[in-house]
């Protein structure tokens, strides 16, 4: 195909005197910087995500190192003398039931967290399905999805939870527990991720791709999702936050796994054994304060995908 | 012959069902066509509100007329078999107004082209495909090395409206809904990607229609030009004619409000302050949509609604100021544009 | 009554960003005389926007005035602290943007918010007075005396810009800054606002500086032109000089590519090449890479806006070595 129209540094060689002007035109802006490197100079500049992402690490290497460091065995009852106080042996004591309090937070974080993980995960995943699937077919199936949605999160969520996890048969255990939670999880995923979705749906390049004849589910798996990342990762990240909430909900209430060690089952013996009033503040104190540092850490990371989701929120550098 | 596309009796209508109370009548009572033979270019010049961008959308199919029928080589886009939605797919292409809004911001700006390479199988392989892409981009005046591996935000509109020209290209279409590529665009730059329209339309044969209110640029590029005011088409033809001899008093109004460069100033002392959207009078019309505007208006005005007159040989003009001149059957306005390239 | 209402010497501002400090302004001066229409033309990255956002000292960070000094009527603004800014602001300079006309509070009655601004100044009138001004400032910007009590939806375009007139020129400010106040307009709504525009300058002697791209406009309603580019003024001339006879090559170039009513032209062209990237300034002319004249010196030194003929400067090499006067203050 011949040269329609001149390429901009040539017209300009081509002039009437004939001098050869230097080549050089000035680029629009540097060439591009790779993907990670942006994000890694973002996180950097952002203090809450900086911050909580920080926190979590420490979370992990708390939990990777203690793993290898502690005796899982000092977990179970009676496995020590009950009761003792803080000490070179136990760093943070011996419970009311004989287990040495450091091995169980070890122990006990991660599958608190794994609650999390599992029930946010699904209410993720379900949440933006529903999105799409309302936001697809619009009309009265959008009116009914979000009926439905609205007016179960109208319901308290704790005296549902409460009654199927009575309801369930058998004995509770960890991955039972976030089973149940998830049963909520969905609700707001699926009301958050509606609006983006409807929002995006109007954008200019998701017109632009049907002209260019990709179907329905294509567009959402190829042009819609990458940019509904960050929303699905702050999603995430708070239905997580609830669903370890909800679940030392249930088990503080005495409906947990008396299996496991989790946070909330911690708690739950914590009440059951008076240890407030006993003053075994050793056994007290590390569930409470594991819970606090988890939940800023998960705030100030959600805080921060918020921050990186909505740009007019930036603060001003 | 079949013509490309056409829009027969269409009226598009927005809102006044159920509980949204403003009815808006953007599209009236429109009918055209676009033949496939001569490759044309015509603007379709109007004010916001005119119903000009609902016209251009109504012929991409993205919205569907309220009453009439859109019609691509004869059958109505809304059923069309899957074969035939990709040909039209293909045969009708935009360029939108917005140069930032139509790129995926996760994606480099590349991804637009190649993914229409791919969907409409255009290369057999990535490396044909790039080849194609880089001959476009210097075909509209870019150079490809400062084009790849750039994400949409590190180009300048000029260069992402001239990016989309060159997807324009490598899909070949018969025909280009341009609305208002370059009014987001500098001004230095509105004259490359104008006049790279025009090429596209004398070299490769590619139909344009411009959708603006500038009636300026619409003059330089275009052939034929329709003027549209509220939902309805005022005046139509031949380009020359329309801006140097504007028969309809909107147009009128229209071609005397544009602030010239090389002229007396009087542009300023000479406007008329007051008039404002309406003139004072509040009556409404159920005939002519400019009657409470007109300084030409009569009783007939507000009451009936004034067909198309033909004024001249290629020209005609929804007045009862022509009122005499001859009125043809059908009021497919394409039959007054002048179809010499 | 003549003197310069406003001065600006040596005006740098820079936005300080990660990827660096990209140099929005660099180096503008000009004067402006009382009731005088001047209009600032310049593409996207041009400066012109911030020149005109500096004067009222309305930048946000990353913004930062660098260097320099505005003179309003004889005081340096930008030594000013934020009370004395805020006094000034609508007082003595006032802005009217693209964006004014959505800038209206929606909740808010058309009176109240034409007199919103007043009470800040000092302004406290009784209810009757109060009612007096307000239909005092509707009939200025020609709008009924009904709309007092409408809201901003009620309202087209071209009147909410019309209030957001009359609210700049409620206090007789001696600078009108209007940015771009009718691209988002009609064309025929445009001439109105304008008409109203010069005639509210014309009744109070007011100075104007007008920001745009439509040289059309520009032509008909500027006094003087100062063309833009890179963050410097290249042109500056009266207007008829500037249509007729550009000095600079970039001012040439961009009256050409303005398409005309007048006739058919065989092919539109624009000015090849883009605007430079601000951040790392090269050496020498910064239209250099894309001018059609430039010359050996053109990639060592800077030009600076000189005075070529009387009243009408220009910053390029082209004329240095003909005229010798080198005053460095438009």
């Amino acid at each position: 195909m011949k040269q329609m129209v001149e390429t901009d540094d040539r017209s300009i060689a081509e002039n009437d005197q004939g001098l050869s002007i230097a080549t050089d035109t000035n680029v629009a802006e540097p060439k591009s910087i790779s993907r990670v490197i942006l994000a890694f100079r973002y996180v950097r500049r952002n203090p809450s995500l900086t911050g909580g992402s920080l926190m979590l690490l420490i979370l992990l290497l708390f939990v990777v190192i203690g793993g290898l460091l502690i005796d899982p065995d000092n977990a179970r009852p009676m496995a020590n003398r009950p009761r003792l106080a803080p000490s070179a042996e136990h760093l943070l004591g011996t419970d009311r039931q004989g287990k040495d309090v450091l091995t169980v937070m070890v122990i006990g974080t991660p599958q608190t967290i794994r609650i999390g993980l599992i029930a946010g995960g699904i209410g993720v995943a379900v949440g933006t399905i529903l999105a799409f699937f309302s936001v697809y077919y619009g009309g009265i199936v959008d009116i009914l999805v979000s009926s439905v949605v609205d007016i179960l999160r109208t319901v308290p969520g704790l005296l549902v939870l409460v009654i199927i996890a009575i309801s369930v048969p058998g004995d509770m255990t960890v991955d039972m527990m976030a089973l149940i939670v998830a049963a909520l999880s969905w609700l707001n995923p699926a009301r958050i991720l509606r609006s983006q979705v409807l929002v995006m749906k109007q954008k200019p390049y998701v017109e632009m791709a049907r002209f260019t004849g990709m179907s329905g589910p294509e567009i959402i798996i190829k042009e819609m999702i990458p940019n509904l990342m960050p929303y699905l990762i702050s999603t995430f990240v708070l239905a997580v936050a609830g669903a370890i909430l909800a679940s030392i909900g249930l088990e503080a209430l005495g409906l947990g796994a008396f299996e496991s060690n989790t946070l909330g089952m911690t708690i739950y013996w914590n009440i059951h054994y008076g240890s407030l009033l006993n003053g075994w503040w050793w056994w007290l104190l590390p569930p409470i304060l594991m819970i606090v540092f988890l939940f800023v850490a998960l705030f100030l990371v959600s805080l921060g995908l918020d921050e990186w989701a909505n740009p007019r929120l930036r603060r001003k550098l | 012959m079949t013509p490309l596309l056409e829009l027969r009796n269409v009226t598009k209508v927005f809102g006044g069902r159920g509980f949204d109370q403003h009815r808006v009548v953007a599209v009236d009572d429109v009918t055209f066509s676009i033949s496939k033979d001569v490759p044309s270019m015509i603007a379709v010049a109007g004010e916001s509100g005119s119903g000009k961008t609902t016209l251009s959308r109504l012929l991409l199919g993205v919205d569907s007329p309220t009453t009439g029928q859109v019609l691509y080589q004869g059958k109505d886009v809304r059923k069309l078999s899957r074969v035939e939605r990709k040909a039209f797919l293909r045969d009708v292409q935009p360029i939108y107004q917005d140069p930032f809004g139509v790129y995926n911001p996760f994606y480099k700006a590349e991804h637009l082209l190649f993914t229409a390479i791919s969907k409409f199988g255009l290369a057999k392989s990535r490396d044909q495909a790039h080849a194609l892409i880089s001959e476009a981009l210097e075909t509209v005046g870019l150079r490809p090395n400062e084009i790849f591996g750039r994400f949409p935000h590190q180009l300048s509109g000029g260069q992402r409206q001239r990016v989309m020209i060159a997807r324009a290209l490598i899909v070949k279409p018969r025909i280009i809904l341009a609305d208002e590529p370059v009014s987001m665009v500098d001004a230095s730059l509105r004259a490359t990607i104008l006049e790279s329209l025009r090429v596209l339309n004398r070299e490769l044969g590619i139909s344009v229609l411009y959708v603006t209110h500038d009636l300026t640029t619409a003059y330089q590029i275009c052939q034929n030009i329709l003027i549209m005011y509220r939902g309805s088409v005022v005046e139509v033809g031949d380009v020359d004619h329309v801006i140097a001899n504007p028969q309809h008093p909107y147009t009128q109004l229209l071609v005397s409000s544009i602030p010239r460069m090389r002229a007396t100033r009087d542009w300023e002392h000479d406007a008329n302050e007051d008039v404002g959207s309406t003139n004072g009078v509040s009556r409404k019309s159920f005939g002519c949509k400019f009657a409470d505007r007109c300084p030409h208006v009569k009783e007939q005005c507000w009451t009936t609604q004034p067909p198309l007159f033909q004024v001249d040989d290629n020209r005609a003009s929804s007045c009862f100021l022509h009122q005499g001149a001859s009125v043809s059957e059908t009021n497919d306005i394409s039959q007054w544009m002048d179809s010499k390239t | 009554m003549t003197g310069s209402v406003l001065e600006i010497k040596d005006l740098h501002v820079h936005y300080e960003t990660d990827a660096g400090n990209i140099k929005a302004v660099n180096g503008v001066s000009l004067n402006l005389q009382r009731g005088e229409r001047l209009a600032l033309v310049g593409e996207s990255g041009s400066g012109k926007t911030t020149t005109a956002l500096a004067i009222m000292r309305l930048l946000k960070p990353p913004a930062k005035i660098v260097s320099g000094e505005i003179l309003l009527n004889g005081r340096n603004v930008l030594a000013m602290n934020e009370e004395e800014m805020r006094l000034m602001r609508l007082d003595k300079v006032a802005l009217v943007t693209q964006a004014a006309m959505n800038s209206l509070n929606p909740v808010m009655s058309i009176k109240d918010q034409l007199t919103d601004g007043l009470e800040d100044h000092g302004y406290y009138e009784s209810k009757e007075l109060r009612r007096a001004r307000v239909q005092e400032m509707l009939a200025r910007v020609g709008l009924n005396p009904e709309v007092a009590d409408m809201y901003p939806h009620q309202l087209s375009g071209g009147m909410k810009q019309r209030v957001a007139m009359a609210t700049a020129t409620a206090l007789n400010p001696d600078v009108i800054i209007a940015d771009e106040p009718t691209s988002a307009l009609d064309v025929v709504v445009q001439r109105q606002v304008m008409a109203t525009l010069g005639r509210l300058q014309r009744e109070t002697n007011a100075s104007v500086i007008l920001v745009g791209h439509d040289m059309g406009l520009i032509a008909q309603f500027a006094d003087r032109v100062g063309v833009m580019y890179a963050g410097k003024l290249v042109d500056l001339q009266p207007v008829q000089h500037m249509i007729e006879n550009p000095l600079h090559p970039y001012s040439r170039l961009l009256l050409e590519s303005v398409p005309t009513l007048e006739k058919k032209q065989e092919k539109l062209i624009g000015i090849p090449g883009i605007t430079p990237a601000l951040i790392n300034l090269p050496r020498g002319c910064l239209f250099r890479p894309r001018c059609p004249e430039a010359m050996d010196v053109c990639a060592e030194v800077e030009p600076s806006l000189t005075q070529i003929y009387p009243e009408r400067w220009a910053a390029c090499h082209l004329f240095t070595d003909e005229n010798s006067t080198q005053e460095t203050n438009a």
